[in-house]
């Protein structure tokens, strides 16, 4: 809902893209809604056309192994994945072990600094708190 | 964490807040890219069905009337539909005097004054600062 570069990207780099982010669904062997809102919002962003996204939406139901969604995945289109797969991971509240060490997997694969899972779950945490924010001020219009 | 209100309500209301961000976006008579993704990804958001947002889709090209819109939708909602028809209107860098126009008065309905506004918009600012700084540190 922010503006992104991921729509900027080819459309077979958005397609592994929203790929990767189905695999992270499924991480944790459970999609809470907040998952589902989070995916479905970067979803949005992409513009997948809709057959891609009845792909995807398929691949929830059987998700990609890590590899098949890595292999020959583009550097900008992997880095922007990792960033939204840890707002996914982390969307229900916490960021379990498995969750943590698959982030820490593409961060890897992509050439990130050791500390950039780190810093990207601080960035996710200081977007939830903007939310809150967002929150407060409507609430504020109630009183 | 990052759900929202708007999910839990109905689906005639979902459709009517993303009909008026339809409006939004469609107000300076330029729809941009980066519109039509904040628009999809609020839709997403709120998980509208992929049906209802083909509905929506369609509207771009034969906009709503706010009025009518603003009748029909549950009052509580209305200051939803301003926070995130800010977000809409400033995605593409500016906010146009249509788009504005179209704010005010979704403010004037929401009975949110001036000074409010201002906050909402300081909001939003903060949100794409807030975004802009996951390019840093991804290195993008």
């Amino acid at each position: 809902m922010l503006p992104d570069i991921i729509h900027k990207l080819p459309r077979d780099e958005r397609f592994a893209y929203a790929r990767l982010l189905a695999f992270m669904t499924k991480v944790d062997n459970e999609l809470s809604v907040a998952e589902m809102a989070m995916f479905e919002q970067r979803l949005g962003n992409a513009l997948l056309s809709p057959k891609q996204r009845e792909m995807i939406r398929l691949a929830l139901k059987s998700p990609p192994t890590l590899e098949s969604c890595l292999e020959g995945m583009g550097e900008e289109a992997g880095r922007l994945a990792l960033r939204d797969s840890v707002l996914m991971a982390a969307a229900d509240g916490t960021v379990d072990e498995d969750e943590r060490e698959i982030l820490e997997e593409i961060a890897a694969h992509f050439g990130l600094a050791d500390d950039a899972v780190e810093r990207l779950l601080r960035w996710t945490f200081k977007g939830y708190n903007w939310m809150e924010d967002g929150f407060e001020l409507l609430n504020g219009l109630s009183e | 964490m990052f759900t929202d209100p708007l999910g839990d309500c109905s689906p005639n209301d979902k459709r009517i807040y993303a009909s008026i961000l339809v409006l939004i976006a469609s107000a300076d008579g330029e729809l941009v890219r980066e519109e039509f993704c904040a628009i999809e990804a609020l839709m997403g958001r709120i998980l509208i069905h992929p049906e209802v947002r083909i509905d929506i889709r369609n509207l771009l090209n034969d906009p709503p009337d706010l009025d009518e819109l603003l009748m029909t939708i549950d009052s509580s909602l209305i200051k939803f539909v301003l926070r995130d028809a800010a977000l809409v209107a400033a995605v593409d860098g500016a906010y146009d005097a249509a788009e504005l126009k179209v704010i005010r008065r979704l403010a004037a309905a929401a009975e949110v004054e001036d000074n409010t506004l201002k906050e909402i918009f300081d909001w939003v600012n903060s949100g794409l600062e807030w975004h802009h700084q996951s390019l840093n540190i991804l290195g993008l």
